[in-house]
């Protein structure tokens, strides 16, 4: 009697540890996380421009060439992760490919705002603030 | 004195028909280096009025008029050659063989493969034109003008922004004269340049304008050839005073 109740409690205790083991297991796993888009400027416009994670600023008729790296705050992205950006209004920024999805052409085109539409492996992640001002 | 017969005036217009119309479209265009350093922008001769296309030779333009029309192409180091486009269709108009300025201010020209990726990109400036020079082919902007019956010279329209700068592109002139019978124009149809011909004794006016941004006026005075005299400030041997004759 004594030795079925011990093998009981043993049995529901090795249950109980295996779930807290799979549930561990579970919260534990890591997973790519959006967390923003860090920008680099590629080349020298004649003006000042800004390209930040939260808002791109240049003037009506630039054009300047960035590199960019999709943020993660958990697992990094990886270079097979792709990325597309796309202008909501394209008569305020245009944008022109540069080869591969982490470069890219913005061109200041008519002064206004507008955001840029981050979409990372198709999911609709961000859209950061644009605003096209008008040459000094 | 007697204005110039019909048949000197169409000589001079023959001889001179060179320098005013379209000699110079076969010009090699100059190049300047693209920002991303991988091939040269050639700015090419769009139409015979551009300043940047003028005496025999291209340069690579400061700045381009507002409203004027020029051609660029790009020279890969290597490799396709490139197609150039506007980078803002707002500052730059795409025509058939080239642009046209829409504002002033930089604009941005990008180099496209077969891909449609950029490659390669250059700014060109653009500004109003703010003032308008004459000059002889040779010389600096003429604040007045003075022939002897019978005297011929070629004049060029400059157009220049308000810090002076000379500016290319095709633009469209008109010139005329406010007495034909003392001075009489040659131009053809939206030239930077326009054959004078002295006439009877007397004075005229010559004007310049470029669409309708800047206008030019020269006085002109006509003397009889035997009492012609030079101005003392006037450069030897030539009817032409020069300063910078703008406004």
């Amino acid at each position: 009697m004594n030795r079925s109740l011990f093998a009981a409690r043993a049995g529901r205790r090795c249950l109980a540890g295996l779930c807290a083991g799979v549930l561990l297991c579970g919260c534990a796993q890591e997973e790519k996380r959006y967390s923003g888009l860090e920008f680099e400027l590629s080349s020298a416009p004649p003006a000042t421009v800004a390209v930040q994670p939260r808002h791109i600023g240049l003037p009506a008729g630039i054009a300047v060439k960035v590199s960019m790296r999709i943020q993660s705050s958990e697992l990094p992205f990886e270079r097979h992760d792709a990325l597309v950006l796309r202008a909501r209004d394209p008569e305020v920024l245009e944008l022109f490919s540069a080869g591969d999805d982490r470069q890219i052409f913005f061109a200041g085109n008519d002064p206004g705002t507008t955001c840029l539409e981050v979409r990372v492996n198709g999911v609709l992640e961000d859209c950061i603030d644009v605003s096209v001002t008008s040459q000094q | 004195m007697k204005p110039p017969s019909p048949t000197v005036l169409a000589a001079l217009v023959v001889a001179t028909s060179c320098l005013l119309c379209g000699c110079e479209t076969d010009l090699q265009g100059d190049k300047a280096p693209g920002e991303l350093g991988g091939g040269a922008f050639r700015y090419d001769c769009f139409g015979t009025t551009d300043l940047a296309c003028s005496n025999g030779e291209v340069s690579f333009p400061q700045a381009v008029a507002v409203g004027a029309r020029f051609s660029i192409a790009y020279e890969p180091e290597a490799g396709p050659v490139p197609r150039v486009v506007a980078g803002s269709s707002a500052s730059l108009a795409s025509l058939p063989g080239g642009f046209e300025m829409k504002r002033a201010g930089y604009a941005a020209l990008l180099a496209l493969n077969a891909e449609r990726e950029g490659v390669d990109l250059r700014h060109v400036r653009g500004a109003h034109v703010a003032q308008l020079q004459v000059s002889a082919d040779a010389g600096v902007g003429l604040s007045q003008l003075r022939l002897q019956a019978g005297e011929s010279h070629v004049l060029r329209a400059i157009p220049l922004d308000r810090f002076g700068v000379k500016l290319g592109g095709a633009l469209s002139y008109r010139w005329w004269s406010s007495d034909e019978a003392v001075l009489q124009l040659q131009s053809t149809e939206d030239s930077n340049r326009a054959l004078v011909v002295a006439g009877e004794a007397g004075q005229a006016l010559l004007s310049v304008q470029v669409g309708k941004q800047a206008a030019f006026e020269l006085e002109v005075t006509v003397e009889a050839a035997a009492n012609a005299v030079e101005d003392g400030a006037e450069r030897e041997g030539s009817g032409l005073s020069q300063d910078g004759g703008q406004r």
